[in-house]
């Protein structure tokens, strides 16, 4: 076959290349650099802010608060803000990170780690929407309760992760194929593409249903799971792994970030899990030791890359359960007083938990479980109405609450 | 903002599909293309109003940036396969566009982007290193390992292209 190079260029370009829509990239593009301008602005003000505090404290007697520097301590507010309807959006107000997402009224928010307090989650703002995917064009619809966007903040805050809605949220109409992650300082958003995603052959109303995020820690790598399948991405490359069959659910990440403790879908009330390395290879299955139970079961990564923890409850039974890696069993805390909480991540030792509200306590508290003494004591709290639905573990963790 | 920007969103509508199809063939991905080209383009708003020529400032982005990230990794794995997007009805001229599209992929950035360069944007080779910031003797040298690669991952294909070679 006799070919000539430049034709055979011009017609693979043309037929291949991407989608023509240059009033996004143009749109895209000035979104950027107005957002870099204002970043420069903002470091101009902060550097002019840090000099002004060094003089304050050269003078005798002087004073000094806190200045905005980049690499301040996250913060997290005691209480939780309620968001109004003059929220700003990420694009008109950009953040460096967040500690976590909170939903009101089925629409999703950010919390700013410095102090700037909430910011409207991107995927429901047209900036940062594709104008088409898949070739169908995008638009924005009415979020429906129950249909919330599938989101995941990374370990340190900076990224956002999220699966297209269907009907729900912000690309409609469209069985998700992607993931998009977004960097909160820059606005950078990148695209990564799911092989065959079982919610896109399902349909769009199961999109948002079932799907999971899990970053891994160093933010290098994300897994999407839903009810029976999960696949790995890693962020570097751009390339997609799929896990063992049975993988379902949410995933948790050791805190060296090589192996993943994922949930059997196949097993009934999920008592067994196994873990799994980054390669995809099954290192080992756990069994929550618990004969004949018929409740609901949640594992998560223990407190270091050595253990894993398991909550169970079933009537007015229940215990966490904290084992090795080879299933050995370490302690059993019978009746913990966070029973039926989602646990988040670590901090200092403790277990950081959400715990729900209670007719004594309207709202919810997010609070630290001593695994020693199964008591709890409060961290900060989340006004009745509100709900978190994804937090920055890393973050969390080392996080001041003021 | 708007006469900040003012004649930038007329110039991408205008340009932007050819930088797209030149980013397209530098990354073989399209979505790696969209984003090496809005990252392109992004740079060129930042000095809009400053720029003789922003479609050669473009141009020149395209090809340094996706040769710089090159250099700073080196680990870039090729693909193992080719997209499985069949557009056309044609399924011949498809399949020979995906192999196309897989051997170029296959190539490093640097050969990749001499190739589009002198094929593609039917640059001399003196323009080309030009816009790489390379020698003419580097590009040279490129181009002939870049081609003699193809040769080796497409040895069902003849190259009707000396002519442009030799330019």
């Amino acid at each position: 076959m006799s070919l000539d190079l430049r034709d055979a260029l011009h017609e693979l370009a043309t037929a291949e290349g991407p989608d023509v829509r240059p009033d996004a990239w143009a749109a895209e593009a000035l979104r950027r650099t107005e957002r870099r301008r204002r970043h420069r602005m903002m470091s101009v003000a902060a550097g002019g802010v840090a000099v002004a505090v060094a003089l304050v404290l050269a003078l005798p007697g002087g004073r000094s608060t806190s200045p905005p520097v980049a690499d301040a301590v996250p913060t997290i507010p005691a209480v939780i803000p309620v968001p109004s309807s003059n929220t700003p959006s990420l694009s008109d107000k950009p953040i460096r990170r967040a500690s976590m997402i909170v939903t009101l009224h089925n629409r999703d928010y950010l919390v700013g780690a410095d102090g700037e307090g909430l910011r409207a989650a991107p995927y429901k703002d047209p900036s940062f929407i594709p104008e088409t995917v898949n070739g169908r064009k995008m638009g924005i619809v009415t979020p429906v309760a129950g249909e919330e966007c599938s989101a995941a903040l990374s370990s340190d805050g900076t990224k956002l992760a999220w699966l297209p809605c269907g009907k729900a949220g912000s690309w409609t109409r469209s069985p998700a194929t992607d993931v998009r992650v977004v960097t909160l300082a820059t606005g950078r958003t990148r695209d990564i593409s799911m092989p065959n995603p079982p919610w896109g052959r399902q349909g769009v109303q199961l999109v948002a249903l079932g799907a999971q995020l899990s970053w891994s820690p160093d933010g290098s790598a994300i897994v999407v799971s839903d009810a029976n399948l999960a696949i790995m991405a890693d962020l570097s490359t751009g390339r997609t792994r799929r896990l063992p069959d049975g993988s379902g659910g949410a995933v948790t990440w050791s805190p060296d970030g090589k192996t993943m403790l994922v949930t059997d879908s196949v097993s009934p009330f999920s008592d067994v899990a196994f873990l799994v390395d980054r390669a995809g290879k099954k290192l080992a299955s756990l069994s929550l030791p618990v004969v004949g139970h018929s409740g609901r079961v949640t594992w998560f990564w223990g407190r270091d890359d050595n253990t894993v923890d398991a909550f169970w409850s079933q009537g007015s039974k229940h215990e966490l359960v904290t084992m090795r890696r080879d299933g050995t069993v370490i302690r059993r805390l019978p009746n913990p007083a966070a029973i039926n909480s989602q646990p988040i991540g670590w901090r200092g030792g403790r277990l950081v938990l959400s715990l729900g509200p209670s007719a004594q306590k309207p709202g919810t508290y997010v609070g630290l479980l001593d695994p020693a003494t199964g008591e709890t004591a409060p961290l900060f709290r989340v006004p009745a109405g509100l709900l978190c639905s994804g937090y920055a573990t890393g973050l969390v963790a080392t996080a001041s609450i003021r | 903002m708007s006469e900040r920007y003012a004649g930038f969103a007329e110039f991408v509508a205008a340009r932007g599909p050819a930088l797209a199809r030149s980013a397209f063939l530098l990354t073989a991905d399209r979505h790696a293309a969209e984003d090496l080209l809005q990252s392109a383009l992004a740079k060129a708003a930042a000095r809009w109003g400053r720029l003789r020529e922003p479609e050669a400032y473009v141009r020149r982005i395209l090809y340094t940036e996706q040769v710089s990230r090159w250099r700073r990794t080196r680990s870039e794995v090729p693909v193992a396969e080719v997209p499985a997007v069949a557009t056309s009805s044609d399924e011949e001229s498809t399949v020979a566009r995906l192999t196309l599209l897989d051997a170029l992929a296959r190539l490093p950035r640097g050969q990749r982007a001499v190739v589009v360069l002198r094929f593609y944007d039917d640059l001399t080779e003196a323009q080309a290193a030009a816009v790489l910031g390379v020698s003419v003797g580097t590009v040279k040298s490129q181009t002939h390992a870049a081609l003699a690669r193809l040769r080796t991952l497409l040895p069902d294909v003849s190259f009707s292209h000396d002519a442009a070679e030799t330019r």
